[in-house]
């Protein structure tokens, strides 16, 4: 509902919104274009992301949105590989829950190549039942291969938030049953004008950016805004799950720059940091997750006998360090901020490093107490 | 501490030829950040040796007794904590520090190869992570060796890094920013006394087990071929592997994944050798495993290989060049079958120590993009060629 109102605030006329190297602009179809200068950087990042508003798999299309994904990034005339390739591109796409992104870094000579690659992606779908069929097959092959810590990391989501929030990599059996129209639909609402943001970032001039960015969005399906919605569903819980000596536990969150939010992600990062485990925490505009994955050892046991306020100091150089390493390097930092700018036009990394700063002792030993008690479940 | 004796220069690279051990300089005055590597040959090792010096990396994942990785990880002058990977014939040791900081670096990396933390718990620990063999189908493919026993204790630990970790073993190399001898410089300030060598012991006999199945449902087939060892043929190697497997436009990608069996992996990489570097090509599937098929398979990757033009050479090129460092995040070399060679000046340093280490030659990889220029079709379609027909076939079929 928050979203709703910013969409009807922000997305029928055109802002431009500036500091001295970042300039994010609104157009009239909705679409977020968004350009940063980063000093010092030889490549330029273009990305498009596409928020799931209105587009999020349900029971009975989990993993159609990643599907569209791979029959996206071969390009409406099939070439996007052949053309980025031979010029020593690469085509990154990825799923989330809510979002789906494409991103190519280049050289800022090679910005027109990546435009046309991206206008030819958004133009349509070239999707047939045989395709579908060959990608559901792929897709399945590429579920079969994903690690124990990812396969414990959906198992915590599915404990988390039941139906209501599906891995992003799907069913195969059900992304067979896709038909090219229900594709085709589901695109034009993934990346309709209010679900569209595109970033360039890097070595680029923020009003050249900009410019590139609008080649991009101009080609961008419309789409009646107002029908698109997040889904609502009902409160979800702490999650932990055990195989071998490999443990995940996970605890839901809201939105990006809540301070609970921030708490619990810290927590998560100074446990990672102490004990060589891995964090997974995705920003979110609501109903997030942030998760833990380490192993039963001494190091981790040694990890919570840690005080709070040692380990806040842990979580808060680590946090720091991670979103430090997002922002300075195109290809992450566009990725991020364009996640970012499809939930809310205010979510910024910096909001977040500013309540990483603030964040107090009080609130992170609350956040660590919760981890530490889901681990010793 | 090591004692320098000898200077050779070559072209924008400074081998310093120790009397003791080796080190190279590659200048990149462009670059942020500076790479630091040490490749430890470790020549004919026994297999329980094999199954020790695994161990050995493990506990030096943890750090040294002047630096714990957890201490490492809090120093802000660090830009990538220190890797231990094991290969075959060699353990490689590396970090990347912050400009300016090559003699922290170099702290660091002379801590950890003469003070590992080698005890009780560490070595537990490292073995039961080596009990549990290959945990995807990319290790167990390329490295299909599980340990078997728990006879790895801390005195086989400690033996063989007595016996490995000397300085005429020991190849340094540093990438970066710096004045050139800064980095000799501070590894020769840096290094401290070398472990002593340990007295003979005979020890039992420690087991293997070559997997016959993948650790998932997901199973392989792969390919390897012997090492090349000359420069130019390295680099035509490279441009042979990304021809063949390396992005979207490529032999395996059309013949494999968008033929008549489904595949979301397959790849193909270089990787050190005992003389040089050799081709590897791998196809991961799920289902039945037949050698009929597989035959098949590569009679179509051959047909293909028959088609390359001037094009796939042109593209190949271009992935190359930008892999190591530029617009393409891959590259087909690899330090082990866990760790790519990565970009930068990581990747750099550790480039040219695994040369010098495994061929006694300095290649770099600015050298080795130079040299892709001069490749022709035939020579990658030949090298492809030759993989195909004549590489050594494994097969581990998934479980």
């Amino acid at each position: 509902m928050i979203l709703g109102c910013l969409v009807a605030l922000f997305g029928f006329s055109s802002i431009a919104v500036a500091d001295s190297t970042r300039l994010r602009e609104v157009l009239p179809t909705g679409a977020t274009v968004f350009a940063e200068s980063l000093p010092g950087t030889k490549l330029v990042s273009l990305q498009i992301i596409g928020s799931a508003r209105g587009a999020q798999d349900t029971k009975a299309t989990h993993g159609y949105r990643h599907l569209l994904e791979h029959l996206m990034a071969r390009g409406f005339k099939e070439d996007s590989d052949k053309k980025l390739e031979v010029e020593g591109l690469y085509l990154r796409a990825t799923t989330f829950r809510d979002t789906m992104q494409f991103r190519v870094d280049c050289y800022p000579s090679q910005a027109p190549i990546v435009i046309a690659v991206f206008q030819d992606m958004l133009a349509g779908l070239r999707a047939t039942p045989e395709r579908i069929l060959k990608e559901s097959q792929i897709i399945r092959e590429e579920i079969a291969l994903i690690s124990e810590s990812r396969k414990q990391n959906r198992e915590v989501w599915t404990q988390a938030y039941g139906d209501a929030r599906l891995d992003p990599l799907g069913d195969p059996d059900l992304i067979a049953t896709a038909t090219p129209k229900s594709l085709a639909d589901l695109q034009r609402t993934h990346f309709c004008g209010a679900n569209l943001v595109v970033t360039v970032t890097g070595n680029v001039k923020v009003d050249e950016g900009i410019l590139l960015a609008k080649r991009i969005a101009a080609s961008a399906p419309t789409y009646p805004a107002a029908e698109l919605n997040w889904m609502e569903f009902s409160t979800p819980k702490a999650a932990r799950v055990s195989s071998g000596e490999m443990t995940t536990i996970g605890i839901p969150v809201g939105g990006f720059q809540e301070p609970k939010t921030v708490a619990r992600a810290a927590a998560a990062f100074a446990l990672a940091g102490l004990a060589q485990g891995n964090v997974s925490f995705m920003p979110t505009l609501k109903h997030g997750l942030v998760s833990v994955t380490m192993l039963q050892n001494e190091q981790t046991r040694a990890a919570f006998s840690n005080s709070p306020a040692a380990a806040l100091e842990v979580g808060r150089l680590q946090l720091r360090r991670w979103m430090q390493k997002q922002i300075s390097e195109p290809g992450r930092d566009g990725a991020l901020r364009g996640s970012l700018l499809s939930f809310a036009p205010f979510y910024r990394p910096e909001g977040f490093l500013d309540g990483v700063q603030e964040l107090k002792l009080a609130q992170f030993t609350e956040a660590w107490e919760e981890f530490r008690k889901l681990w010793a479940n | 501490m090591g004692k320098l004796s000898l200077l050779v220069f070559a072209g924008s690279c400074v081998i310093s030829k120790a009397q003791i051990y080796s080190m190279s300089e590659v200048l990149m005055p462009d670059a942020g950040t500076c790479g630091l590597t040490a490749v430890i040959k470790t020549p004919k090792p026994e297999i329980w040796e094999q199954a020790a010096l695994r161990v050995l990396a493990g506990c030096m994942r943890t750090g040294s007794k002047t630096y714990t990785t957890r201490q490492i990880d809090l120093l802000p002058q660090i830009v990538s904590l220190p890797e231990c990977e094991v290969g075959s014939g060699f353990v490689l040791v590396r970090l990347s520090v912050a400009k300016g900081q090559v003699a922290q670096g170099a702290d660091i990396l002379s801590a950890l190869l003469t003070q590992p933390i080698i005890d009780a718990e560490t070595v537990e620990v490292a073995v039961r992570s080596e009990l549990e063999g290959p945990q995807n189908p990319g290790s167990a493919a390329w490295n299909p060796v599980q340990f078997t026993n728990s006879n790895i204790d801390l005195a086989r630990v400690e033996f063989v890094w007595r016996k490995y970790f000397r300085p005429e073993n020991t190849f340094l190399s540093a990438a970066g920013p710096f004045a050139k001898y800064e980095a000799e410089a501070a590894f020769r300030s840096a290094l401290r006394e070398w472990p002593e060598k340990p007295e003979k012991r005979v020890f039992g006999k420690a087991k293997l087990e070559i997997l016959s199945n993948s650790p998932t449902s997901v199973g392989c087939w792969t390919l390897g071929s012997v090492p090349e060892t000359r420069p130019q043929a390295v680099a035509n190697a490279a441009l042979a592997s990304i021809a063949l497997g390396i992005g979207k436009d490529t032999t395996l990608f059309r013949v494999i994944r968008e033929g008549t069996r489904a595949s979301y992996r397959q790849e193909t990489m270089l990787m050190p050798a005992q003389t040089g570097w050799a081709s590897h090509l791998g196809v991961f599937r799920t289902g039945s495993m037949v050698v009929d098929e597989i035959a098949k398979d590569r009679d179509l990757i051959l047909a293909d290989i028959a088609t390359w033009t001037p094009a796939t050479l042109a593209r190949a090129q271009a992935v190359l060049k930008e892999g190591l460092g530029g617009t393409y995040p891959e590259n087909p070399f690899w330090i082990n079958e866990r760790t790519p060679l990565g970009d930068g000046t990581a990747a750099e340093s550790a480039f040219s120590a695994l040369n010098i280490a495994i061929s006694g030659q300095l290649l770099t990889l600015e050298t080795l993009t130079k040299l892709s220029k001069q490749t022709t079709v035939e020579d990658i379609q030949k090298i492809a060629k030759n993989l195909v027909e004549n590489g050594t076939l494994n097969l581990l079929p998934g479980n």
